[in-house]
This record gives structure tokens, C-alpha cells and sequence, in this order.
């Protein structure tokens, strides 16, 4: 089951000052909500995400890969893989950044993500996956958007603000980040070079471990079809 | 998958749960019928650290009049809303659409505040609440604190109560004469709503003077057809009138999409559904 999510925004830098930003893994990093890098490899990346949404708690680890650098279309390609730490399940995403010149000397930013989700989906009401890829792509985005706009500065962990906590842009001034106790905070390390960035394979990882609900499933499938859970 | 490692605690008064919740930081939970909580702890995907089970405090039962309300025990299991005489008297809506809540077993666990504060907008309950215009009172460390639902439900599965708050009652105003109808879709029995609708209208001269609509599973939390309750308010009851306001249905809701259907189709079932709801909630067309 694949889901196709999109997120835009407009930072008020040239492309090619955003290019360079998207470019720099150690600062983007920080950009995903809850993510802790193991590893920095070329164009490999490891680490983990960390999601919190309301009751629900999930840590995945993986890679992530600059798949493709195209400077001159200004396109961006990622390829990430995970695999959620304390249950089974895996997941993949692919994500294209897409940079295109917007008036008075600004960026379009446009993420494309493809999740991929091996194993069968949770059988609950609502698919978790959407939800929570949604909300952390989305938080991504938002990061992003304030990183490249506050201009180039040594990066400083700046996660997504908890209820009580305050946000921290890479500047120094305050990320324009909502700040909702609903949002997907994740408990991230504040290190000041926190570089660790997994894109979203992480999400992918909550499919899978419906492992029990799809054997569930499977017998159920046999007699009726379906079943809930 | 059995859950992970968990302590447990059962207390017997609605301060030491209150406490008990405190100490037990970010990652305790609360539980009652365990009938949303226990899956996802099987499925692994919560991870609480302290159960803090509730299922003795008895002043969390009972349905009781207040005069121009009802207020409803968080401990009030399902089932015991599709019976008590005081729903079925002043606000119905509660007791049909309980009714059609998973299956029997699940109904005389689970409780209306477990499945309010477990906020999954697939659930029935959410909807109606939101549509009932009811409010919901939590206790927590500072005292007391009110919601309407608007603002407690905040994101799936996520709510305003703070760490440490427990939903204690919910408060319905008596719509009495009132019309409604919960229409739930599923293709499966006993499954979630795919889409669900609740409607209320209130009859007037073979018109409806004040329709109100919530929608299940058409967003991430419960959802106000707003625009459909503007159309059908002071709209004729007749088929051509409601139908055109129930066409609206889906105006402002973003409806997943998943395995069970794609967010054009839950749009064009949230219409259909919000028309037959409306028909019904209107005690069927004028003549």
C-alpha cells in the first residue's frame, strides 16, 4: 500500500541558496520531528525517529540516501528505509524536493513523498500510517521552511516545540512552528550538531506490526473478508 | 503480541487516581473497559509505563437528571446507555448510535469516557458528542476543567486533557422532541464506520428549525457538517430540500484515505449518509 503525500512552501531565498540549505543533511536533521542521527556516510544517512502521538509511541531506525542531486531542475531525491525497534514491520519512502523560483526573488519548495508499507496495515478504523506520516512530513515541511528563511546559521537542534517547551530557529529567532500538545513531539537530543535524519521509513514500520492483526486477518479473510479488529 | 512490561494500579478514590496518574509522568494511562487501550498495547504500539485503572471509582457511574441536562458518569459503559431510561427520555441519539458500537462484548466493557478520551474519530461516540453539543468534565490535579467538544478534541487520538486529567462526566443538554438518527457504513458487521453520520433536527411546522450534524471518520477529529445544518435549518422537511442541504456534507472535511476506502468515496458516502440521516432525524418528509 503506498500513500502519496504532498507538502509545499515558500521561503523568501533564491533556489539556490535553498538548494544548498536542502543539501546540508547535518541541518536539515534537525528539521524531522524526533530525529537522531547514528551515522553521517556520503549520501547515507542512519539514525532513528522517534514518534509520539497521542497514546500511540513508536521508534524507528533507519537510512536514508540522496538517491539524486539534480542542481539544475533542482530536484532532490531521497530514498529512506526503516524498521520500527520494539514490534515488527518495515517500511520505505521516497521523497522528491522540488525547487522552483517564485516571484520577488523566492522559492517554491515542493516535497513529494511515496511511503511504502510491506506487511498488512493495522486494523484499526483510520489508517495510522496517513496520520502519522501526514503530521510528520507536514512538521518537516514547517521546519524546513523556517531553516531556510532564518538564513545560513550553525544549526541548533530546533525539534518541534512541546506544549511546554519553546522552539528554537537556527538563528536564534523563534521557529514559526504551531505549537499543539496534538502535534508528533518527539523527544529529541538536544546536541547542537544533531544530524541524524531519517525521512519517514519510520512510519512505514507501524504497518507491519499489525503482524498479529493480519494473522488475525488472514483466518478472518478465509471466512468473511474482513474483519475488524 | 502480548504487551509490553506494564505496572498496574487500582484505586479506590478519584484523588488517588488523580495522583497516581501524577506520579506515574507522561507515560501512565488510564484504564477502564480497555476495550480502545488493550489493542494497542497488544499491537505494541503504546507503551505505558503505569495502567491506572479507574474501573473502581464509583462515583464515575450513573446517569444523572440536572434538570436541563443530563450528566453521564465517564464509567458508563455502552451498554448501559443503549438501556438507561433517562438517555432514551432526553437524548436518544446517545442510545441508538451505542448501540451500533462493535458487538455486545465490547459493549458492556467499554465506557463512553474511555471511548471519548481515546478521541478516534472513526468511533461512534466522538460524532455524537460533537453534534449533541455536550460538555466534557475532567478532573486533573488543579481541579476541574470543562470542554465543549470542539475543543477537546484536538488530533487523533489526541486531546485536551492534560497529563494527569481524567475525563470524569459528560454533560448533554435534553433535546427533548428533537428527531435524530445515527447512520453508520460499514461493509463489514460489527466493523468501524467507514463513514458515519449523526443527525438532529428539530421539527417545526413540516419544517426543520435547527438541524445539527457530526460527522465520524471524515477527518481527524469528529466533525460539524456546518454547512449542512446553514441549508437545512429553516429548510422544508422534503426530500428535495434536504437532500440538497445534506449535499453539502462533506464541505470542510478532510476524510482519509485508506484500505477501506478512498477519501472521494467516504465524500460521496458522508452525502448519501447525511441525507438519510436528516430524512430520518426530520421524522420522514412532509407531505
Amino acid at each position: 500500500m503506498a500513500i502519496e503525500l504532498d507538502n509545499t512552501f515558500t521561503v523568501p531565498v533564491p533556489p539556490e541558496q535553498a538548494w544548498d540549505v536542502l543539501l546540508d543533511v547535518e541541518r536539515i536533521a534537525p528539521c524531522m520531528p524526533g530525529a537522531s542521527v547514528t551515522s553521517v556516510d556520503g549520501d547515507q544517512i542512519e539514525g532513528q525517529v522517534k514518534v509520539k502521538l497521542g497514546p500511540l509511541s513508536l521508534t524507528y531506525k533507519g537510512t536514508a540516501k540522496f538517491t539524486g542531486k539534480d542542481q539544475e531542475n533542482h530536484t532532490i531525491s531521497i530514498e529512506a528505509t526503516g524498521k520500527e525497534t520494539r514490534g515488527a514491520g518495515t517500511a520505505s519512502a521516497n521523497v522528491q524536493a522540488t525547487l522552483t523560483p517564485a516571484e520577488g526573488a523566492s522559492t517554491l519548495v515542493a516535497i513529494h513523498t511515496s511511503l511504502n508499507v510491506t506487511g498488512r496495515p493495522a486494523q484499526f478504523g483510520r489508517s495510522l500510517l496517513p496520520e502519522v506520516s501526514g503530521k510528520l512530513i507536514a512538521q518537516f515541511a514547517s521546519n524546513l521552511e523556517a531553516l531556510i528563511s532564518a538564513g545560513n546559521s550553525t544549526a541548533e537542534a530546533s525539534d518541534t516545540p512541546e506544549s511546554t517547551g519553546t522552539a528554537e530557529g537556527s538563528s536564534g529567532e523563534a521557529v514559526p512552528v504551531a505549537v499543539k500538545p496534538a502535534a508528533p513531539v518527539i523527544k529529541q537530543e538536544e546536541h547542537l550538531n544533531a544530524f541524524k535524519f531519517v525521512v519517514v521509513p519510520v512510519l512505514k514500520r507501524v504497518i507491519p506490526v499489525a503482524a498479529v492483526g493480519a494473522a488475525i486477518a488472514i483466518v478472518v479473510r478465509k471466512l468473511t473478508g474482513k474483519k475488524k479488529s | 503480541m502480548i504487551p509490553a512490561k506494564f505496572d498496574y494500579v487500582r484505586p479506590s478514590s478519584l484523588d488517588d487516581a488523580v495522583s497516581a496518574l501524577g506520579s506515574g509522568g507522561e507515560d501512565a494511562k488510564v484504564i477502564a473497559g480497555g476495550q480502545s487501550l488493550l489493542p494497542l498495547l497488544r499491537l505494541r504500539f503504546s507503551y505505558p509505563s503505569v495502567l491506572v485503572d479507574v474501573g473502581g471509582l464509583d462515583a464515575l457511574r450513573g446517569v444523572r437528571d440536572l434538570g436541563d441536562a443530563l450528566e453521564i458518569g465517564a464509567l458508563t459503559t455502552h451498554y448501559e446507555l443503549t438501556r438507561d431510561p433517562l438517555i432514551a427520555a432526553h437524548c436518544g441519539l446517545l442510545a441508538q448510535a451505542a448501540g451500533t458500537i462493535a458487538d455486545p462484548a465490547v459493549r458492556h466493557r467499554g465506557t463512553i469516557g474511555g471511548a471519548l478520551a481515546h478521541a478516534d474519530p472513526a468511533g461512534d461516540l466522538p460524532a455524537v458528542v460533537t453534534a449533541l453539543d455536550a460538555t466534557l468534565v475532567a478532573t486533573g490535579p488543579g481541579g476541574e476543567r470543562t470542554f465543549p467538544p470542539a475543543d477537546f478534541f484536538t488530533d487523533y487520538l489526541t486531546t485536551s486533557l492534560a497529563s494527569g486529567e481524567i475525563l470524569t462526566a459528560i454533560r448533554v443538554p435534553k433535546l427533548d422532541g428533537w428527531g435524530y438518527r445515527y447512520e453508520k457504513f460499514h461493509v463489514t458487521a460489527q466493523a468501524w464506520a467507514i463513514v458515519g453520520v449523526a443527525a438532529l433536527a428539530r421539527r417545526s411546522n413540516g419544517h426543520v428549525a435547527e438541524a445539527r450534524v457530526g460527522l465520524t471518520n471524515m477527518g481527524s477529529v469528529p466533525v460539524r457538517a456546518h454547512a449542512v445544518e446553514a441549508a437545512a435549518s429553516g429548510a422544508e422537511a422534503s426530500a428535495a430540500a434536504l437532500s440538497a442541504a445534506a449535499a453539502r456534507a462533506d464541505e470542510g472535511t478532510s476524510p482519509p484515505s485508506d484500505l477501506r476506502g478512498a477519501a472521494d468515496y467516504r465524500r460521496h458516502l458522508a452525502r448519501v449518509l447525511t441525507g438519510r440521516a436528516l430524512a430520518a432525524a426530520a421524522g420522514g418528509y412532509a407531505r
